[in-house]
């Protein structure tokens, strides 16, 4: 392993320092570990308040998108492992202007215990609490059983579109019913091609020959659907884009957003090269794509690897998603 | 030794229960490396250290038995949110919500306190008991102690049975079948193996009896 760091147990805290000093204008810290983050502003009067939150290692996610337009408050965990629910209780008490909180986060068995447990608690103290959890990796579990899937760089367009709607004043229910369409249109599939290294221990996250590729890994390096020599980009965005434009019914004349994520060493070139293909695919069965997105928004530390992400639109999507925000890692302007 | 009824002897539990976990933190480690990620020991100890801490903070004022499971706790919660330290960690908060009105507590405030924590671990860990889980020292544990109260026994002489019967929930774990959790992953190749979790809950019926048997 090599990486910039220090002490490797102060890996999460020199991290945290280094964001709130570049970005103490836009962020605030509620505790002195900088676990529970807001929006300086804190809550903005009458609006839901957008709660994430989620392991280290991933960056943008989760905390990179508290910002306007999009996030109000994250509760940040070590690298790989859930923030608690006492965090996230804290955070849900500065963003709730009494217009209610909407918890929008992964997946993933520790993150949904603590924010069912933060839940519980804001509920006890009079705080109205919603959740939506998001599960795009089509790759994480068959059709028929979405609710064991896995949430991956597909939350990016989670709390794109639930934060514009929160924006623009809707109320909890509003904002809800907003999340949960993304949820049921958005679909990814993602792939590895060399892990990442978890700083506390310096091992490898999974083991790979020099010319495998692993389809449909996760971003902790769970086990994906098979173990395959590595392809050319246009045969393999076929194979992720096959199962994923199915399952959303998409055909000629459809409209879809496409994210291509890196997973944290793959380079911004290869991206285009995969955005390319993906576009070509789509075009060629007459679906249009609007709003494309390449770059990182969901990262593995240092895994190489991405993944494609598609979004079903409809007209209220589309002006959601085309709606300004800026967040410390994501700036849309008008 | 009796059952702590005052809260300044629901505090010497816990830290009764901090020295168990102490102790038994290589063990709980070992254990839980069998089927888990081994971080079981870790996580124990980091939440037991810092309960013991914050309770033997000579400015702590707490005058109900409810008040200091609740610190607890939230204690637990904060500095160890692995699944189980936040299951445990919930447990004991609502269990000390139940008692909350109560200056001591008794046997029949105790039945309620376990219910409630088994009840709690249950529902939010999706978990019941043979899943291979802490739920197997704390069903048996439970259940023990309120059948021994309805046959007539003394608190403590429940206490140690509900030990006793925890005990050898633990050990019976070593014939389950785990579905939960990283363990759930091995499925029946964890058949023969312990589970960390119920040693964990061993350690709890330890505490509350302040057996000294060695365990």
């Amino acid at each position: 392993m090599k990486k910039f760091m220090n002490d490797p147990s102060s890996f999460e805290a020199d991290m945290l320092e280094g964001i709130l000093l570049a970005h103490g204008d836009e962020l605030e810290a509620l505790d002195p570990d900088r676990r529970a983050l807001v929006r300086r502003q804190a809550p903005s009067a009458g609006k839901v308040g957008l709660v994430t939150g989620g392991g280290s290692g991933h960056l943008p996610l989760f905390l990179g998108y508290v910002g306007q337009g999009m996030l109000d408050g994250v509760a940040v965990g070590d690298v790989f492992a859930s923030p608690s629910a006492m965090v996230m209780l804290e955070v849900t008490r500065r963003v709730n202007s009494g217009s209610g909180v909407l918890y929008l986060y992964g997946n993933y068995g520790g993150d949904v215990l603590n924010f069912d447990m933060a839940a519980e608690m804001a509920t006890d103290e009079g705080i109205e609490v919603e959740s939506v959890v998001g599960i795009d990796d089509v790759a994480s579990a068959p059709k028929g059983e979405e609710s064991r899937r896995r949430g991956i760089a597909g939350l990016f367009y989670l709390y794109k579109l639930a934060g514009a709607k929160a924006e623009l004043g809707a109320s909890l229910a509003e904002v809800k019913e907003v999340a949960e369409k993304a949820i049921a249109r958005t679909r990814s599939m993602g792939v590895a091609l060399s892990p990442c290294y978890l700083p506390s221990t310096g091992q490898a996250s999974f083991a790979i020959g020099p010319d495998e590729m692993e389809v449909g890994m996760g971003i902790h390096g769970e086990p994906g659907m098979e173990r395959l020599p590595i392809e050319q980009s246009h045969q393999l965005v076929s194979r992720l884009l096959e199962p994923m434009v199915q399952e959303l019914s998409l055909g000629a004349g459809d409209q879809v957003s496409v994210l291509v994520n890196g997973l944290g060493a793959t380079s911004r070139e290869e991206l285009y090269i995969v955005y390319r293909d993906v576009h070509r695919w789509l075009a060629n069965f007459g679906i249009e794509v609007l709003l494309p997105y390449i770059g990182e928004f969901a990262t593995s530390l240092e895994m190489s690897g991405m993944s494609v992400s598609i979004l079903s639109l409809e007209d209220e999507l589309v002006e959601l998603l085309a709606h300004p925000c800026d967040t410390p890692f994501w700036r849309q302007c008008r | 030794m009796t059952v702590p009824q005052s809260a300044s002897e629901v505090v010497d539990m816990l830290i009764c229960l901090a020295h168990l976990v102490e102790d038994t933190a290589e063990e709980l480690g070992a254990l839980d490396a069998s089927l888990g990620d081994g971080d079981l020991g870790v996580t124990m100890r980091k939440g037991f250290t810092a309960i013991e801490t914050k309770l033997s903070d000579p400015e702590l004022s707490v005058v109900h038995p409810g008040d200091v499971l609740v610190l607890a706790g939230t204690t637990m919660a904060s500095v160890a949110p692995s699944t189980l330290g936040t299951l445990l960690g919930f447990g004991f908060v609502k269990a000390g919500k139940k008692v909350a009105d109560k200056e001591s507590l008794d046997g029949a405030a105790w039945s309620v306190i376990w219910r409630t924590i088994v009840d709690s671990i249950a529902t939010q860990g999706k978990a019941q008991r043979g899943d291979k889980t802490i739920l197997d020292a704390l069903v048996p544990g439970a259940e023990a102690f309120d059948s021994a109260l309805e046959r007539g026994d003394s608190v403590e002489e429940a206490a140690l049975e509900a030990y006793v019967a925890a005990r050898q929930g633990f050990e019976d774990t070593a014939r389950m079948q785990a579905r939960q959790g990283r363990a759930g992953r091995y499925y029946e190749h964890s058949v023969g193996y312990k589970d960390a979790g119920a040693r964990m809950g061993a350690l709890i019926f330890q505490a509350f009896s302040r057996s000294e048997q060695a365990s």
